[in-house]
């Protein structure tokens, strides 16, 4: 464990993505703290379109709002988004995966079906299909976009209650007597928590892209909810006169992003005895 | 070998089957009709009349019969938003553009991806480790438009190189070339990365090295030749991606390509069209397993007699 705390540590750039994820995360709990108006608010009609200044950071947008205020307000949307999608995958994919790797067999095969379902159609596709049958709306694209990211979860889960119960802790426990489940759900699962914890980390990352697909098709969270995929979108019109309104999105989208797949994967290499390296 | 392929050929008939019953039932789960009165006001004969016409009055598995029967003679029948064309010319028309601007994104992703890849693993935790796995997250996990963005920025409105957008000629093609490569060239080079680093800590690389052979004999003739085999198996995600990214990237270049055909068929509920898109999407992929499987037995001898043992 201290090993791989030790080689998470010199990973600089996960260190420094992990420091930018909190202030994020510090930016969206406060966001009502730090902006100066509502993100809803059509507080500058007079300067609409007006480029960035000193009363508003980041410019005004075509329908008189504080770009800053709706660039924070973003964040607090795209966050919850990616948490609450992986938080969805991870109620689907971890049970699912974990009773196809104990049990193997039929259970194994139809749920190693399912995720070979979900892995032939490109999940952006898959999600534009689910967005127009069940509607738009936080909620909805949340569970959507849950629901079509659990397969690499449930994969992770699979192969390390594989490796696990070669292990003799698990004959152990078998050999006490102690009923399949609860070995499954006590023993088994809490020593696969750091692939989990990858998994959810990369899960967030990809959902709040998929989040920011939709919202630039159109069909994501609904206005004046402010999502910076729609910000973009609407920004791009305008992309040869007012720069900072496809811009400022762009940055913020790219850092989240960015910084939280480049925590998964930093996680993920210092688990990984292999890639390592010798250092 | 012939059986072998033969089996993987139906078997991925078979996905394709699984899929398109998929698709259909989605499809048609969407609420709303191609012909409702929001998209075109018809009086309720007329859309009774065109409703008969397309035989949308039928049961859906009829429908969805009709739909593979037509399919395998290759009519395909058209799309409600071009009824003016075959759905083959229009697929024809638009993915010719879509395939030969993603083709050339591919062209410079592969080389210039594993070239990156390899230094990489051979200057692990330098400098420019750090440097290339910046590029390829960054190239994997942020949405492409926004790429897109950042270069019509800094080429077409700050250096003044490239036009924002179209499709004529050489100087439009060159951003949404780089921007159809960039998703493969990042994954590539991780994967060309990751498996390098996994192969040099094998005990036969060690051999080598206290034979003493030279490190970059070793690099080119031991490590890189076994880490190619499972960066193959990454083509097939690449292919989607390709598909998926040309919604933005011809969206944002303003190219007439097939992009905007994955949108627009799912809004306005052109069954045909969508059904069109998807068999292309899963025979597209199907064929790419196909290719794959068929070249890691040519590549990896151990693959070729395991699959012997298992014939016999």
């Amino acid at each position: 464990m201290l090993q791989i705390w030790n080689h998470f540590k010199k990973n600089k750039l996960c260190i420094i993505s992990f420091g930018i994820i909190l202030l994020l995360i510090l930016a969206a709990f406060s966001a009502s703290l730090i902006t100066p108006t509502g993100y809803a608010d059509m507080e500058y009609l007079n300067k609409i379109n007006s480029f960035p200044s000193k009363d508003n950071w980041f410019g005004v947008d075509s329908m008189g709002r504080d770009y800053f205020t709706r660039v924070v307000y973003g964040t607090r949307v795209s966050l919850f988004v990616g948490f609450a999608s992986a938080i969805v995958a991870l109620i689907v994919g971890v049970p699912l995966g974990a009773l196809a790797g104990y049990f193997k067999g039929t259970v194994d095969w139809v749920v190693m079906r399912l995720v070979e379902i979900f892995s032939v159609i490109p999940s952006l596709l898959l999600a534009m299909f689910f967005v127009t049958i069940f509607g738009n709306g936080l909620k909805n694209i949340v569970l959507i976009i849950g629901l079509i990211s659990w397969r690499n979860i449930c994969r992770s889960v699979r192969g390390e209650i594989i490796v696990l119960k070669e292990k003799e802790f698990f004959l152990a426990a078998k050999a006490i007597g102690i009923k399949p489940l609860r070995i499954l759900f006590r023993h088994l699962l809490p020593n696969a928590v750091a692939p989990i914890i990858v998994g959810v980390v990369l899960c967030s990352s990809h959902a709040i892209m998929i989040e920011a697909m939709l919202s630039f098709l159109g069909i994501g969270v609904n206005p004046p909810i402010p999502s910076w995929g729609k910000m973009i979108s609407d920004g791009i019109y305008y992309i040869q006169f007012y720069w900072h309104l496809p811009l400022f999105p762009s940055i913020f989208l790219t850092i989240t992003i960015l910084s939280l797949s480049l925590i998964g994967d930093g996680i993920r290499d210092a688990l990984d005895p292999k890639i390592r390296g010798k250092s | 070998m012939a059986l072998y392929i033969l089996k993987r050929i139906l078997s991925i008939m078979f996905s394709v089957i699984i899929v398109t019953i998929i698709i259909f039932s989605l499809m048609h789960s969407i609420p709303g009709g191609p012909f409702d009165e929001d998209k075109m006001p018809l009086s309720k004969a007329a859309k009774e009349k065109i409703m008969k016409m397309y035989g949308l009055d039928q049961p859906l598995y009829i429908q969805y019969l009709k739909y593979i029967w037509n399919a395998l003679h290759f009519k395909f029948g058209r799309s409600y938003q071009s009824p003016g064309e075959e759905m083959i010319d229009l697929i024809n028309r638009t993915f010719r553009v879509s395939a030969f601007l993603g083709g050339l994104g591919l062209f410079w992703a592969i080389p210039i991806g594993i070239l990156l890849g390899i230094i990489s693993a051979v200057k692990a935790n330098s400098f420019i480790d750090y440097l290339f796995t910046l590029f390829s997250s960054y190239a994997i996990s942020v949405p492409i438009y926004v790429t897109a963005i950042f270069m019509i920025f800094t080429f077409s409105l700050g250096l003044g190189w490239f036009p924002t957008g179209g499709f004529e000629g050489l100087k439009t093609w060159v951003m949404p070339i780089i921007a159809y490569g960039l998703y493969p060239s990042g994954i590539i080079i991780r994967y060309t990365r990751n498996s390098m680093l996994e192969v040099m800590n094998e005990p036969y690389i060690l051999t080598a090295k206290s034979k003493g052979l030279p490190l970059k004999s070793i690099i080119v003739n031991h490590v890189f030749k076994n880490a190619m085999i499972p960066i193959i198996t990454i083509i097939l995600p690449i292919f989607a991606r390709i598909i998926t990214g040309s919604i933005f990237v011809e969206t944002i270049f303003r190219i007439p390509g097939l992009g905007k055909y994955f949108v627009s068929s799912i809004t306005q509920r052109d069954y045909p069209l969508m059904m069109t898109l998807m068999l292309l999407v899963t025979f597209l992929l199907g064929f790419t397993y196909l290719s794959i499987d068929i070249l890691y037995t040519i590549i990896d001898p151990r693959v070729r007699l395991w699959g012997k043992e298992i014939r016999k």
